[in-house]
């Protein structure tokens, strides 16, 4: 009898996946909702399907998964985790993250459920579905809180009120969503969480065989409330060692909490006057540019650790890349406003030292609207530090002469 | 969007579901015949479509490289024969019997 081909399962596409497979000589089989022709010439084996219908998914992958022997199933699309630790149990795969873990990570409100039950310092917080419910959860989490959907990503209704009447908007707001960004049904069980006063990190983390290893802090910043809409990333963050042990045992605690092995994952938290307070944890690598950051400044990249995880791989045998700075810094320019917009020549600072990339979204004198999530910001730059200056200066000098605005 | 009369309707349905369903031919040759149809359609969706139809059943990237080989060659085949019955119709005299063996 022949043996059966080595393959890979990749569960949709964001970046680098079909490259960082087709390095490793693997053939795959992909999926997701929408292929394009070149995607599909690319993959081995293309299946368009709707992936929200997980059991058929599940099934087809399964089908198809006996021609061949399948290594791993990849993904880093945080809305399909949960379908790619599915499909990895039911092909009895050993080293993927449990299809538990996946969903403690995703449901933010079984995220804080089980942080509380664990005694993990996280915000205080309550569900609610109704404005009487809203009333009450004031009365024990004081003003003004965050309001955020439990199901959905990249900060869309995340909300910081300071009134019952902001807090109203904010609920019906996510209850009036019947879906989410990819087309699940929208979670109506609306989180309130007390809002925390301190900056905030993000953690890059990799858990293998249940060893946790912290790789990067990343320092967030985020535009002025009421929004929650990320402006900028700098790795490694400015911090003391005390309040570096203290976010590495808040986020090997809390990842241990949510049963969490064989994952990449991100962490948000906030470094507040009682220590770090976890806010949510994810299991995939950070979003926006994180991952290239991260890998300028430790050598190791998220997406290809991601991979190397999934196919059984440790941080022992992971692979690494060449150290490119000790600071990295990333930019996004968002609209406060609706309007015009309008900006200096971008091209002379491309040549920059430490400049990286530089996208702008947008034309010039294009209409645009307030930039309200993550998603529809306007463009962004990243910055590797060089031995002269920290990446924190070259991005307010790059920042300073674009001089995008919006009027 | 043009619509056919009921009867049409139904009577063109029906010629589209023996078409695709007569085993005339295997899956795979029909696929084949897909591919060759949508390469010469030229309709990026149908042809989009039908590749991953084709992947899925085991038809692999050589393969449709060779189909749409052909469709290529078939069509430039055809272009020359045009080519040649330009310059047939503007010369003093021409051969019915080769045009009509090109097209």
């Amino acid at each position: 009898m022949s043996e059966r081909t080595h393959a890979v399962i990749l569960i949709s596409h964001q970046d680098m996946e079909f490259e960082l497979i087709e390095e490793r000589g693997y053939p795959f089989l992909y999926f997701n909702r929408r292929i394009t022709l070149d995607d599909a010439l690319r993959a081995t084996i293309p299946v368009e399907m709707n992936l929200n219908d997980e059991e058929q998914t599940v099934a087809q992958a399964v089908k198809l998964a006996r021609s061949f022997t399948i290594l791993g199933v990849y993904c880093l699309n945080e809305y399909r985790i949960p379908l790619a630790c599915r499909i990895a149990r039911a092909l009895g795969i050993p080293h993927a993250l449990s299809y538990e873990a996946a969903i403690n990570c995703r449901n933010k409100k079984r995220t804080k459920e089980l942080l509380v039950s664990h005694g993990i310092n996280t915000a205080r917080f309550k569900l609610i579905h109704t404005v009487e419910e809203a009333k009450a959860a004031t009365a024990e989490i004081p003003l003004p809180v965050i309001v955020k959907p439990s199901n959905e990503s990249g900060s869309s209704f995340v909300r910081r009120c300071a009134t019952l009447t902001e807090i109203r908007h904010a609920m019906e707001l996510i209850q009036h969503q019947n879906c989410n960004w990819v087309g699940q049904v929208m979670d109506h069980e609306v989180l309130v969480e007390e809002y925390l006063d301190g900056p905030e990190f993000s953690v890059e983390a990799c858990t293998i065989r249940g060893k946790t290893t912290i790789l990067a802090i990343t320092h967030k910043q985020i535009t002025p409330w009421p929004l929650t809409v990320e402006v900028s990333h700098c790795v490694p963050a400015s911090l003391s060692d005390r309040d570096t042990h203290a976010i590495h045992h808040a986020v090997t605690q809390a990842l241990a909490a949510l049963d969490i092995d064989n994952s990449v994952t991100h962490t948000e938290l906030k470094l507040t006057a009682t220590g770090p307070r976890i806010i949510e944890v994810n299991a995939r690598r950070g979003g926006d540019k994180i991952s290239t950051l991260v890998r300028g400044v430790t050598g190791y990249d998220l997406t290809e650790l991601s991979l190397h995880i999934a196919l059984g791989g440790t941080l022992t045998d992971a692979p690494r890349h060449e150290i490119k700075a000790a600071s990295a810094v990333s930019q996004f320019f968002i609209a406060e406003r609706g309007g015009v917009v309008d900006f200096n020549d971008p091209v002379p600072l491309g040549t920059l030292p430490g400049v990286y990339s530089l996208d702008i979204a947008v034309e010039q004198g294009e209409r645009v609207e307030p930039t309200t999530s993550n998603f529809n910001r306007l463009g962004q730059f990243i910055i590797y530090g060089t031995p002269e200056r920290h990446a924190t200066d070259i991005a307010a000098e790059v920042f300073e002469r674009l001089a995008i605005r919006v009027s | 969007m043009l619509t056919l009369n009921p009867t049409l309707q139904e009577q063109f349905a029906a010629f589209s579901v023996e078409a695709s369903s007569a085993n005339s031919f295997s899956e795979r040759e029909q696929l084949l015949a897909m591919l060759t149809a949508s390469f010469l359609l030229e309709d990026a969706d149908l042809l989009r479509q039908t590749v991953i139809m084709a992947k899925l059943n085991g038809i692999i990237n050589d393969e449709i490289a060779h189909v749409s080989a052909l469709v290529v060659a078939t069509c430039k085949q055809k272009a020359g024969c045009l080519e040649k019955l330009g310059m047939e119709q503007h010369a003093p005299k021409s051969s019915c019997s080769q045009t009509a063996t090109c097209l």
